[in-house]
């Protein structure tokens, strides 16, 4: 049982940790793939954000170059106009130059016409001497005429030859030779990263076969610097790193390493753009950190609570069953115990019942032998005794004829002695038969007979009226027998005897009693009153000491019990109930 | 007794000790507090109160706030025009600045590059950011290879297009102003500009307030009039010339100068903040590390657009609903 219930615990533990953890697995691998769908999500959106930026850019720049192509000269007010709304539409736009073509032998003049509108000592020149390279180009240069926005910082690129410039100097030569309409060059000097992106501006449309237009056509250029981050779009969640690539070449690493792990989640998007390759690589390096654990984490700890609640109330259960199974054990070794003892107590009660019926009845069958057989030689001696007295008394003298006289005594007060012994043992051995009768009428039929064998004075005996009893009532007439006659013989020298019957009530029985005012008895010798031969009294009241043997015999028959209650001098009462 | 003035010196030379440290403490404090403060001089032309004047000082003060410590001088050149007296107030603030030191030089307007900066401080090792000099800085050798700074150019051009927005034909104009050197000047320029544009510009300089009303009634027949500076015109009266002109006005008129704006119907006007805070940002770029040479001297790029609607309404003149909705302050 023990071992049963334990492993009924282990396994109510080991099943509990096993659902928790699966549920919470399940709830973890739920949310995992929420990550999933966010991290793709989130790059998605990342490139078409890209994508959408790229293509914002160039419809922008096509609408800027529209501008340069239908107005022979753009003024700064134009450019001012444009420009900032440019930059308004496309905030990742932080400067936007106009570069126009000027012929070597033209350079003069135009900076006369610079300086004429104010521009003090202005020059067309290269580049910083450490952004500059020499040009390819000695016939023609691109200084920067327009610039916006125009700051202290940005004003430093006012008149610098763009075909100087070393960072684009390669995408500006297929610009302004094959005149390609878009190039973007990447630019990281260490410090900075910026994005350089120009635009060829042609007197006529690109023509319709490579979407180029002739190098000659070619009147300017326009020059963009973009903020890198704005252009490439942040990702939305900050947590994925990104390795952005423009034509093989890195322009964004946040990737650290390029270890793989098991929580690795990773995109490759390529972008084409003007026949540039952007790739995209996108990854989450952690998926985990990036996972909502509480949920998992609150089923895990809720189904453990509950599994330890259940652990809990059934581990309570059977401690309790052990309880009352110890407890009934105990309870059935004791009755087992005690049904024993009962049995052996039973079987000992039985023998001594068996026993004393043996002996009882021995006893029965002795005294009433013997009384049986005293009669005979009771009789012969009264009866020679009478001879005796009738047919010699004259010749005996008159000690002769007192020792007859107790002779003849002897043997009445033996005779009656051996009726009365009869009768007791006759009180067990008679049938028994209960009927219903009248108990007041029964009393004064005995009262009657009494007083006409005695002489009484009848006229003392009080009886209530309609007492019934449910008896056996030739014993119970043989019980009141002796109980009046007892009372007449002890009230019998008081002043005013008086003797009474009647019934009383005590603890919810019948009770019957025979009262006197005679000379009563010491309580304390209360306990022999019902013991044969036992007298309280001497010599001055007759009898043989048996009445109330037989009276309580009588009584225990009917299942009822006597007692009596009396004080010396102020007389005795007798109670007696019948079941 | 030997122990205890051996006490007495071991502690009178830790107090000492200690004493040379706080005071070398204390000194390296002020010395990291001067130098880390970086200090700007603003040298104006005119003086405070002065229109032109105060628009440069407010954006001059707005861009270096917190950059460096500004510290201003007026020429007072406006009210003392004689070349004496600003010789001495150019000598007056060279001293100023020498003494203070500035770590970059800001000049407004022309006579503080024309009394301080080319006499004192040309191609000198302290930065100089020019501003407000008219049409050209070249009058006053720059460009050094300390200076740069921004000229002030009247909107010429730019005000020749909105008046060629505004009425259908613009062949012919008057350039109305008061009879100084300046004016001539500024004459000139339009002059040369309109006329590569088609158009006729006609000058009537004047010098009283009479000759000016008779003027510009004589040009109500012309397409438009420029009613440029009054200033030389001693006996001018501001409502006088206001009922004047709101009852013979019958063409459209034009301004570069924002003063003039309640005699005249459309206004393109310098603004003197924008030159304050190009010298202000550039200061700032140069105190950041910027190296004055590779920044070029640059000219105004940004005009005020005004519409005096109830001149217009007098004469009955109607503007472009492009200029009436571009323009952001009207009379």
């Amino acid at each position: 049982m023990h071992r049963k219930s334990k492993s009924t615990l282990v396994g109510i533990l080991i099943a509990g940790v096993f659902f928790s953890l699966l549920l919470s697995g399940l709830m973890l691998r739920y949310e995992l793939t929420k990550v999933q769908g966010a991290f793709a999500n989130s790059v998605n959106q990342s490139t078409e954000r890209v994508k959408k930026n790229l293509q914002d850019f160039v419809s922008a720049d096509d609408q800027f170059r529209f501008l340069f192509q239908v107005n022979e000269d753009v003024s700064e007010d134009d450019f001012l106009v444009f420009s900032q709304t440019m930059v308004s539409q496309l905030p990742y736009t932080e400067e936007i130059i106009y570069a126009p073509k000027i012929r070597s032998s033209h350079i003069t003049l135009e900076e006369k016409k610079f300086q004429r509108k104010g521009y003090t000592g202005f020059r067309f020149r290269p580049f910083l001497a450490q952004q500059a390279i020499e040009t390819q180009f000695p016939d023609i240069i691109f200084p920067v005429k327009l610039i916006q926005p125009y700051t202290p910082y940005t004003s430093v690129w006012l008149g610098r030859d763009l075909l100087t410039f070393r960072v684009a100097q390669a995408v500006l030569f297929d610009v302004v030779s094959f005149g390609k309409k878009m190039q973007i060059v990447f630019s990281d000097d260490g410090r900075n990263k910026r994005f350089y992106a120009f635009s060829a501006v042609s007197f006529v449309s690109e023509n319709q076969q490579n979407g180029q237009v002739l190098a000659s056509n070619i009147f300017g250029v326009i020059g963009y610097e973009l903020d890198l981050i704005g252009l490439l779009a942040e990702s939305y969640n900050s947590n994925i790193s990104r390795n952005i690539t423009l034509n093989g070449r890195t322009i964004i690493n946040e990737v650290a390493g390029t270890g793989e792990s098991f929580f690795l989640m990773a995109q490759v998007d390529t972008i084409d753009f003007e026949g540039q390759t952007f790739n995209l690589r996108y990854q989450l390096p952690n998926a985990l950190s990036n996972i909502d654990f509480r949920i998992p984490a609150l089923i895990l700890l809720m189904f453990l609570l509950v599994t330890l609640l259940v652990y809990f109330v059934v581990n309570n259960y059977i401690e309790r069953q052990k309880i009352l199974d110890n407890q009934n054990r105990v309870i059935e070794d004791q009755v087992k115990q005690k049904t024993r003892l009962l049995k052996e107590q039973a079987t000992q009660i039985q023998k001594a019942f068996y026993h004393q019926l043996s002996v009882s009845k021995e006893l029965e069958s002795f005294s009433y032998s013997i009384s049986h057989d005293l009669r005979a030689p009771l009789r012969s001696i009264s009866g020679f005794a009478n001879m005796l007295n009738e047919d010699y008394r004259d010749q005996l003298d008159d000690e002769g004829r007192d020792m007859l006289s107790r002779i003849e005594k002897g043997a009445e007060k033996m005779s009656i002695l051996i009726d009365d012994l009869l009768t007791l043992s006759k009180i067990s051995r008679r049938d028994f038969n209960t009927v219903h009768f009248s108990m007041s009428k029964l009393v004064n039929n005995q009262v009657a007979e009494l007083c006409n064998t005695h002489s009484l004075k009848c006229n003392i005996i009080d009886v209530e009226d309609d007492l019934y009893a449910d008896a056996d009532r030739n014993l119970v007439r043989i019980a009141i027998n002796n109980l009046l006659t007892n009372a007449i013989k002890y009230s019998a020298k008081a002043e005013s005897p008086v003797v009474a019957f009647g019934a009383t009530e005590k603890d919810g029985k019948r009770v019957f009693f025979v009262k006197d005012n005679g000379v009563g008895f010491d309580m304390r010798y209360a306990n022999k009153l019902f013991i044969a031969f036992q007298r309280l009294h001497g010599s001055e009241f007759e009898g043989t000491g048996i009445g109330l043997a037989i009276v309580q015999r009588i009584m225990l028959r009917h299942g009822g019990k006597i007692w009596a209650e009396s004080e010396a001098g102020k007389g005795a009462t007798f109670y007696f109930t019948l079941s | 007794m030997q122990n205890s003035s051996a006490a007495v010196c071991f502690l009178s030379r830790v107090f000492a000790f200690l004493l040379l440290l706080m005071s070398f403490t204390v000194s390296t404090v002020k010395a990291d507090s001067a130098d880390g403060i970086k200090k700007c001089l603003l040298v104006f032309s005119y003086h405070k109160g002065y229109e032109w004047n105060d628009g440069i000082d407010k954006g001059v003060t707005q861009r270096l706030e917190g950059i460096c410590e500004l510290k201003k001088i007026y020429l007072d050149t406006k009210r003392n025009q004689s070349v004496a007296f600003g010789k001495a107030a150019g000598l007056k603030a060279k001293q100023v600045i020498d003494e203070y030191k500035p770590h970059v030089l800001i000049a407004a307007d022309d006579n503080a590059s024309r009394y301080v900066v080319e006499p004192f401080y040309k191609n000198t090792s302290l930065p100089v950011v020019f501003c407000g000099l008219n049409w050209t800085a070249s009058e006053y050798g720059y460009p050094y290879k300390n200076a740069t700074g921004m000229v002030e150019v009247a909107p010429i051009v730019p005000l020749l297009k909105n008046i060629q927005r505004s009425i259908d034909i613009v062949k012919q104009g008057v350039y109305l102003s008061s009879d100084v050197i300046t004016e001539h000047k500024d004459f000139l320029r339009y002059k040369k500009e309109y006329n590569d544009r088609g158009v006729d510009l006609n000058p009537v300089f004047v010098s009283t307030l009479d000759q000016w009303k008779a003027a510009y009634l004589d040009a109500q027949s012309a397409d438009f009039i420029i009613i440029n500076n009054n200033a030389g015109i001693n006996n001018w009266e501001k409502s006088a010339v206001i009922d004047f002109v709101g009852k013979h006005s019958q063409t459209l008129t034009v301004t570069n100068y924002r003063w003039m704006m309640s005699y005249a119907m459309l206004g393109m006007t310098k603004d003197p903040v924008e030159q304050g805070r190009w010298a202000g940002d550039v200061a700032s770029a140069i105190l950041d590390g910027l190296p004055v040479e590779n920044i070029p001297i640059t000219i105004n790029k940004s005009w005020h657009l005004f519409v005096n609607q109830k001149l217009i309404q007098a004469a009955g003149v109607t503007l472009s609903n492009r200029i009436l909705n571009y323009a952001y302050k009207t009379w």
